[in-house]
């Protein structure tokens, strides 16, 4: 079964895109807001956003993991399954949607 | 003949008049404690003067509060019209609830985050202070306006004095004009204990044996790509002088910069970033190509900044912030600011006897000696978490270092590793003062705080380097099986 940003990617996110929209993130290409509800935005960003959610991994040497902590002090990974879906359409070219052209831009 | 030597005359002048305005354009940052009552007051003066500023619109990228945000506050609100006021209220809870305010006119401002626990953390903090030394120059150039407590002092050739933190303090436990209550360097909440017989918290010996490290990884922070980690400065030195030494808001990295003694504290740092190029290079040193993130009033933007693809504002590449002389500052440094070469380690690293200290097997490790010879700090004798794991001794290479990496996701509080080798039939003991001199090699910190979610997906790995441990023990106990025990407590 074919994973697409919208709607699976961008439901996975969707409880994060304010908060993470207080972040910037630094690169070698410039600095950028990360808008986990935009496509161009995610796609731009995907290995960044690979590491960061992959840090709950238990083989993982990855702090700093994403989606951030509950605002009652739990800890608040994305369940396994959601970390193999959102790799999964990293592998299949990060499609939008069915039918779309994939993303071009740059991946910083 | 005359026409000649009127020729070469006017040439001598004209070379003299330019070397003296490119000297005239850098100023000097020199120690804090060795400013003139006046390059002082001046200096309080300036920083005053950025206050008020803050004090009628926390909003102005020139005010105190602002430039304290670029380390501390990703995002703000700032309103179309500002009507909020300082009046009463203390400076620094003024600032903290201004950077929390919503306005539904406002737009977003994006103050900046500091960079830790990678190789951009020098570069960093070397961009903040370029612009935040522009804006203290240009507050009051010629010595024309009043500040709020009275005062006029020209600005223009202010350079920002440093602390050097590993010295005796010359007050109490800081410099003195920091211990000043009527001077704006002072700051409650500081922890202000300390013991009278020690004399700082750093140990010289200890800064200047980090500084030997050719490797810029091991020294500077790893590289930002791979997703960071300290470096041996960042973790053993900058984050416990910070949560352990000074306390109070530079506690955490979501307050440091409210205090002033942050500046003066960074200042030194700046310097001992400068020394470490001095001696290895700066063709070592990654991430060069980065842009430093930070919201800074674009009048200072050096001659090349480029902001980049990105939608954020940022202070440029770090490449740019590589020679001072084109960021208009230089270091006078003296006597006790300057640092040990390898001689002087050696002869420091000796017993009582004179002989040299030998890992594993003098009664005291080399590296106990460095951390707590004649200073405050201490390796915890408290036990935390310990972890362990065998290790059979072998020489590693340099070029592929060992590295002790701990990492937890999540964290809220700062907390600290201690880290001893020693035989596998030899108990490790944390409490016995006996065990710790004599099996002691690193402690590495991780500072931190519960605003942690602010520094999301930018890297936090404590990263010790126990190369040099190795082999040392490598000399004396080949194949033998060591273990490395680590005591992990919480700040």
């Amino acid at each position: 079964m074919s994973v697409y940003f919208d709607p699976d990617i961008k439901a996975i996110f969707a409880p994060y895109v304010q908060l993470m929209l207080q972040v910037s993130i630094a690169t070698d290409q410039g600095v950028f807001s990360l808008d986990l509800s935009n496509y161009e935005s995610v796609c731009r960003l995907s290995q960044r956003i690979k590491i960061a959610i992959e840090g709950y991994k238990p083989e993982s040497k990855t702090a700093h993991p994403m989606p951030p902590r509950k605002s009652n002090g739990d800890d608040n990974p994305l369940p396994d399954e959601q970390i193999d879906m959102y790799n999964q359409w990293l592998k299949d070219g990060m499609p939008e949607s069915e039918g779309a052209e994939a993303f071009s831009g740059p991946i910083v | 003949m005359i026409r000649h030597t009127l020729k070469t005359l006017i040439g001598c002048m004209l070379l003299i008049v330019l070397f003296a305005g490119q000297i005239s354009a850098q100023v000097i940052r020199k120690n804090i404690d060795s400013l003139t009552a006046v390059e002082l007051a001046t200096y309080e003066h300036a920083i005053q003067l950025l206050k008020d500023r803050s004090a009628e619109n926390p909003y102005d990228l020139q005010g105190y509060a602002w430039q304290a945000w670029v380390h501390n506050k990703n995002r703000v609100t700032i309103p179309a019209q500002n009507t909020m006021k300082q009046g009463d209220m203390i400076p620094t809870e003024f600032y903290k609830k201004a950077a929390q305010e919503v306005y539904a006119d406002g737009t977003y401002g994006y103050p900046g985050m500091c960079e830790h626990g990678k190789d951009i953390f020098f570069i960093w903090h070397r961009a903040q202070f370029y612009y935040y030394e522009q804006i203290l120059q240009n507050t009051d150039p010629e010595g024309t306006i009043v500040d709020s407590k009275g005062n006029k002092y020209p600005t223009k050739n202010l350079g920002i004095p440093f602390w050097n933190f590993t010295r005796k303090a010359s007050g109490k436990k800081f410099p003195k004009i920091f211990e000043d209550q009527n001077s704006v360097l002072y700051h409650p909440g500081r922890n202000i204990e300390i013991d009278p017989k020690d004399t700082s918290f750093t140990s010289p010996y200890l800064l200047s044996n980090l500084l030997q490290s050719d490797y810029w990884a091991v020294f500077g922070g790893y590289p930002n790509a791979t997703n960071g980690g300290y470096g041996t400065f960042e973790s053993q030195i900058h984050n416990p002088m910070h949560d352990k030494f000074i306390g109070g808001d530079m506690a955490s990295p979501s307050t440091a910069a409210y205090d002033p003694i942050f500046y003066s504290f960074h200042a030194y740092i700046d310097y001992v970033f400068e020394a470490w190029m001095e001696q290895h290079g700066k063709e070592k040193i990654t991430s060069l190509n980065y842009f430093l993130r930070a919201q800074q009033p674009e009048q200072f933007h050096l001659p090349n900044h480029n902001p980049g693809l990105g939608d954020r504002p940022n202070m440029g590449q770090a490449n740019l912030y590589l020679d001072i002389s084109k960021l208009g500052y230089k270091y006078q440094v003296r006597g006790k600011d300057r640092f040990y070469n390898a001689a002087e380690i050696a002869q420091f690293l000796t017993d009582s006897k004179g002989r040299p200290l030998v890992l594993g097997v003098s009664n005291e490790s080399p590296y106990y000696k460095l951390f707590t010879y004649g200073v405050q700090r201490k390796p915890e004798s408290d036990i935390g978490e310990l972890t362990q794991q065998t290790l059979t001794i072998d020489a590693v290479n340099p070029e592929v270092p060992y590295i002790y990496t701990y990492t937890e996701s999540q964290p809220t509080t700062s907390y600290q590793v201690d880290i001893y080798m020693h035989p596998v039939n030899v108990k490790a003991k944390i409490k016995s003062k006996k065990f710790r001199e004599k099996y002691f090699v690193r402690s590495a910190n991780a500072w931190l705080d519960e605003m942690h979610g602010d520094h999301i997906m930018g890297g936090h790995k404590l990263n010790v380097d126990l190369t040099e441990a190795i082999n040392a023990l490598n000399q004396n106990f080949s194949g033998e099986e060591y273990q490395i025990t680590v005591n992990y407590t919480k700040q």
